[in-house]
């Protein structure tokens, strides 16, 4: 394939798959009926009794009380806060399967963030800070290359 | 085989170690690194032998509390139940579902309790059922006995913090929780709370 | 009798144990390597101890000997031979003998396989440390949670069999099996990365002797690990495979560990750098395998998999504690004389890329950990009780997940020290336009959602890179192109490709719904038909199932049921699967049908893709074995040589432009003249894609 050719293929693939992202970002397939709704809710919120399982995981019979009681406050018009803020009043921070994003619990936002951002600028110093360094093979090298050589020519008969 | 012959020469016995390219003298970035990886772990093994998500500090702190609301429309569609037309009685709150054995165990306690409250004429059963379609329930009761009111109301069991069933809680004559009773209860413990008062 | 019997021969292991640990670090304190012979005796009697135990179990089981307390809490007499054989690992104490089973297994094999080698210091240092660890285990096994206690039973009694849900799936009889296999086989290279640190000889010597071992731990661990998601998937009935459950989350940090020292482990062969990193990687998943089973066997969080809280967990926490320390004191003392001194080139370079990949599956690993300790932390803190669950992991693991995926797409097609924009443009383009059309595909197909899309372009873009490579190997060496470690890796990254997509699917487009119906009624959910037919039950001693028969789309009948396990008064679903290439369907009973009644309520789960998932696992196994084959040209090449200009594997791609000569003349000096470990290690690769560089360009 010529050179040219490939560089407008790379242009049309890298085209093609951004107008492809944004077709699936945007394109979500319409509102969110009650019953995705109901379904999304579900899996928001932590089983009480069920050991970190989510209300829509669970067979417990808890888990089937709060699913109802999802579905009953979705139907009567509840908004999403006041359905959350009902659940944690009954049973606290531990029915949300997602931590909340303030206070002590935050660091569990950042932490994995910083140390992301630590490790990747580690990595990338430790790429491009051997870039500048002098690389003149000296003739220390070259006679323990030569040694190398010798001895493994030796060690194979 | 061939490949640890071939290793011999290098890594073999009588060879010395690996010659060191950077003297060990300080504190060099592994040295660092171990030390911080160090104190991690301990910290996380301390976190591990004292720290214990104990599932027993969820006990209902209900309990003392104030009781929460429990109304709903009657199983039987012959009216409306509220907690509050009951005040200054004592009330049982059962959490049950017919499809629950431990419940189905414990029902001739409750029926016992009903006869026995009857008597004394302070003791009202209210019972919430935990997904059940009413007429099971309905057959449940015709089969088993006992003719409390049955409310369906998921809002309730939220508001009591209802983790498994079978579960009751007693609400004295003030409106206080005064027993939470996980598991099957007996007729025998609600008598003594109430006689001991 | 049984008891007495399996006793002994755990008290013959720790002995043997002991005795071989302290006579092997006396040989090795004070110089008499010949004494190291002495350790292959108790390294026999290790072996035979722990086949006698387990098989004195296993006999006990069958002759239902419920004088013995074990089998008293997990034997019945109803049990099938298959889960009764099972039942061994059901719970603690019987994992325990599974795990000493599994560990004397790769001891022996250890002995064995380098018998050649018995008067090494390295090689003595390792079965020491191997003996310190068997010491451990039977110790436990001896103390605080003895197999083999005595009890008094009055007759005719039956026993409660196993845990309902440990005996109503085949796939009991080997998860655990294959997460032990994997688990304790990190053992071996655990012990050479110790034996390594301790006498200083961190050549590559002790990678390449250990290498398979570690190779086939993972896969045993891989296979472990998803046979565990798919007993999940057709066993609890909550229709999902992976919960982000600590147990679960104690089995993956290991992988991730793992995964990430097998891919660098590649970067110290070739290069000579990263040693003490590959260490301590090695030394992080033994420790993790330690602290998964201090999780899973403690009750120290809470998990739905606490199949056996028992005694021992303060034991595995100080073990945890021993192992970790000792690392971590030895890489401190050793580490920084250790370190080498090579340089990575390039940002584009397969080893920048390797670097990469062990940082993001580094941050996997810490963003599992700290989710899976942080609700403790929390309660220490602030005493807060929070729960840390699936939309905390998802949200974390997508991202690094996706970063992965593309990594994965480049990284196998990098040359090593330098890759130069032409070359990529050229190897990359036909797997980006796999990719591109992957994406169209899922976006003609109904697929929506940035992130599912996302991952089917990017997974169409990995599949692309890695089937070129296999392409391209197989063209040129026919069915040699897919054994070694670089094509059977190019398998693994396939099944990892249909994993993340089937994964990405399953999660993604899953629809869940409760119906009620009665006999004969029908319900409609996402455009397929479910029509109960009937209820029905069946009952023998062992437990009572209760099934209703469902008919989906007026075609295939399916009993989704609810099953009482008598003995132990447990009722568990029992869910029914219809599973497709594209989708499957999942039926569970929401509750326990009503005796008499003829009404259900009936959850109906549609999931698309799972049976990717387990394809994805399937032939990363099949991947991993090919990998273990000795690949093209493992032996007849120079240990030296070959890594000269001249030896021709260095860098035989065309269209690449040659890194500086000077630097290859060098490059078997920082490698201390390894040089051989390139011919079946990295070597290949680039000789694999010569054709396409000079094809194309």
């Amino acid at each position: 394939m010529p050179a040219r050719v490939r560089v407008l293929g790379w242009v049309a693939v890298i085209a093609a798959s951004l107008s492809l992202s944004v077709v699936a970002a945007f394109d979500d397939g319409g509102a969110e009926t009650d019953a995705e709704r109901i379904e999304r809710l579900s899996d928001s919120f932590a089983c009480p009794e069920c050991r970190g399982q989510s209300v829509a995981e669970s067979n417990a019979a808890v888990a089937a009380t709060i699913r109802q009681f999802i579905a009953d406050s979705v139907t009567d018009g509840a908004t999403d806060t006041e359905i959350r803020d009902q659940l944690v009043a009954s049973y606290e921070a531990r029915v949300l399967l997602n931590p909340p994003a303030d206070g002590f619990a935050s660091l569990i936002w950042v932490l994995p963030v910083v140390l992301v951002v630590l490790g990747a600028v580690g990595v990338g110093a430790a790429i491009t800070g051997n870039r500048g360094r002098d690389r003149q093979v000296s003739d220390e090298d070259i006679e323990l290359l030569a040694r190398a050589r010798s001895r493994s020519g030796g060690d194979h008969s | 085989m061939a490949e640890s012959m071939i290793e011999q020469p290098v890594d073999g016995p009588g060879e010395e170690p690996a010659p060191a390219p950077t003297p060990a003298s300080g504190m060099g970035p592994a040295r660092i690194t171990s030390i911080v990886v160090g104190v991690v772990v301990a910290g996380l093994i301390v976190l591990f032998a004292f720290g214990r998500d104990d599932p027993e500090a969820d006990a209902s702190d209900l309990l003392g509390a104030r009781a929460a609301p429990v109304q709903g429309e009657l199983l039987d569609a012959s009216g409306a139940f509220d907690i509050d037309d009951h005040r200054g009685s004592w009330v049982l709150v059962n959490f049950f579902a017919t499809w629950c054995p431990p419940c189905v165990a414990e029902h001739p306690e409750l029926v016992e309790l009903e006869r026995w409250g009857a008597d004394r004429g302070d003791l009202q059963l209210v019972s919430v059922v935990f997904n059940d379609p009413p007429d099971a329930v309905a057959r449940f009761f015709d089969e088993r006995g006992g003719g409390w009111p049955v409310i369906d109301n998921p809002t309730v069991a939220v508001d009591w913090r209802v983790a498994q069933i079978p579960e009751s809680f007693l609400v004295s004559p003030s409106g206080q929780v005064v027993l939470h009773v996980e598991g099957q209860l007996a007729a025998s413990e609600i008598k003594r709370v109430m006689e001991g008062e | 009798m049984n008891a007495i019997i399996g006793f002994g021969f755990v008290t013959l292991g720790l002995a043997a144990s002991v005795l071989g640990a302290a006579g092997g670090t006396y040989a090795l304190l004070t110089g008499r390597l010949y004494l190291l012979r002495t350790v292959r005796q108790w390294v026999w009697l290790i072996l035979l101890a722990a086949v006698g135990a387990f098989t004195v179990m296993e006999v006990a089981l069958f002759q239902r000997d419920y004088e013995i307390a074990f089998v008293s809490q997990v034997g019945s007499d109803s049990t099938p031979p298959l889960f009764n054989f099972a039942a061994l690992w059901s719970a603690l104490e019987g994992s325990l003998l599974l795990w000493t089973l599994v560990l004397s297994g790769y001891l022996a094999a250890m002995m064995v396989k380098f018998r050649h080698r018995r008067n090494d210091e390295l090689l003595g240092w390792a079965l020491v440390v191997m003996l310190v660890i068997t010491t451990f285990f039977f110790a436990l096994m001896v103390g605080p949670a003895n197999p083999f206690v005595t009890t008094e039973v009055e007759p005719g009694f039956t026993g409660p069999g196993p845990n309902p849900l440990l005996q109503n799936h085949i796939l009991v009889a080997f998860h655990p099996p294959m997460l032990y296999l994997g688990y304790v086989g990190f053992s071996v290279p655990f012990a050479f990365a110790v034996a390594a640190l301790i006498t200083g000889r961190l050549g590559e010597g002790w990678l390449v002797e250990t290498r398979r071992w570690t190779v086939a731990a993972w896969g045993f661990l891989t296979a472990g690990i998803i046979l565990g998601a798919w007993w999940s998937y057709e066993v609890l009935g909550w229709g999902g495979y992976w919960a982000w459950d600590p147990v679960e989350n104690a089995s993956i940090l290991p992988w991730l560990t793992g995964t990430a020292y097998i891919h660098s482990v590649m970067v110290q062969e070739r290069r000579g750098m990263l040693r003490v990193w590959n260490l301590s990687l090695v030394c992080a998943t033994f420790c993790l395998t330690i602290l998964g089973t201090f999780l899973t066997r403690s009750g120290v969080v809470e998990s739905v998999h606490a199949f056996s809280d028992g005694p021992v967990g303060p034991w595995l926490l100080t073990f945890f504690g021993l192992s970790a320390g000792a690392t971590v004191l030895l890489i401190g003392w050793r580490g920084d004389q250790l370190r080498s001194t090579g340089l990575i080139d390039a940002p584009a370079s397969r080893e920048a890329s390797f670097l990469a990949n062990n940082l993001l599956f580094g941050a996997m690993a810490f963003v599992i950990l700290l989710g899976t300790v942080f609700p403790l932390l929390a309660e220490a803190w602030d005493g807060s009780r929070l729960t840390i669950g699936s939309p905390y992991f998802d949200s974390m693991a997508r991202p690094i997940g996706l970063a992965l995926l593309f990594l994965m797409a480049i990284a196998p097609v990098l040359p090593w020290r330098k890759a130069s924009t032409e070359v990529l443009s050229v190897r990359l383009f036909w797997p980006a336009v796999i990719g591109v059309v992957s994406m169209a595909l899922a976006l003609l197909l109904g697929g929506r959602g940035i992130y599912p899309v996302i991952t089917f372009g990017l997974g169409g873009f990995a599949a692309g890179a890695a089937a070129r490579q296999v392409v391209l190997a197989t063209r040129r060496q026919g069915w040699r192109g897919l054994v070694g470690r670089t094509n059977g890796g190019m398998i693994v990254h396939l099944g990892v490709v249909a994993l993340a997509v089937g994964l990405a699917a399953s999660e993604s487009y899953k629809s869940d719904r409760t119906v009620q119906l009665a006999v004969g009624e029908t319900a409609t959910v996402e455009g397929h038909e479910f029509r109960y037919l009937e209820p029905g039950a069946d009952i023998n001693d062992r437990r009572l199932r209760t099934f209703a028969l469902i008919e989906i789309d007026g075609d295939d009948v399916y009993a989704p049921a609810t099953t009482n396990y008598r003995q132990v008064g447990m009722i568990v679903p029992t869910p029914s699967v219809r599973t497709g290439f594209t989708e499957d369907v999942y039926l569970v009973l929401d509750e326990v049908p009503e005796p008499g009644s003829d009404r259900i309520r009936l959850r109906v789960i549609i999931r698309p893709m799972v049976a990717w998932i387990w394809g994805g696992g399937f032939l990363m196994a099949v991947g991993t074995v090919l990998a273990l084959f000795p690949g093209r040209r493992r032996r007849g090449t120079e240990p030296v040589s070959a890594a000269l200009p001249d030896g021709g594997s260095t860098s035989s791609e065309p269209a690449e432009p040659e890194a500086t000569p000077d630097l290859d003349r060098l490059e078997p000096v920082p490698a201390g003249g390894r040089a051989p470990l390139e011919d079946w290690a990295g070597a290949a690769d680039d000789d694999v894609s010569a054709p396409v560089g000079g094809g194309d360009g």
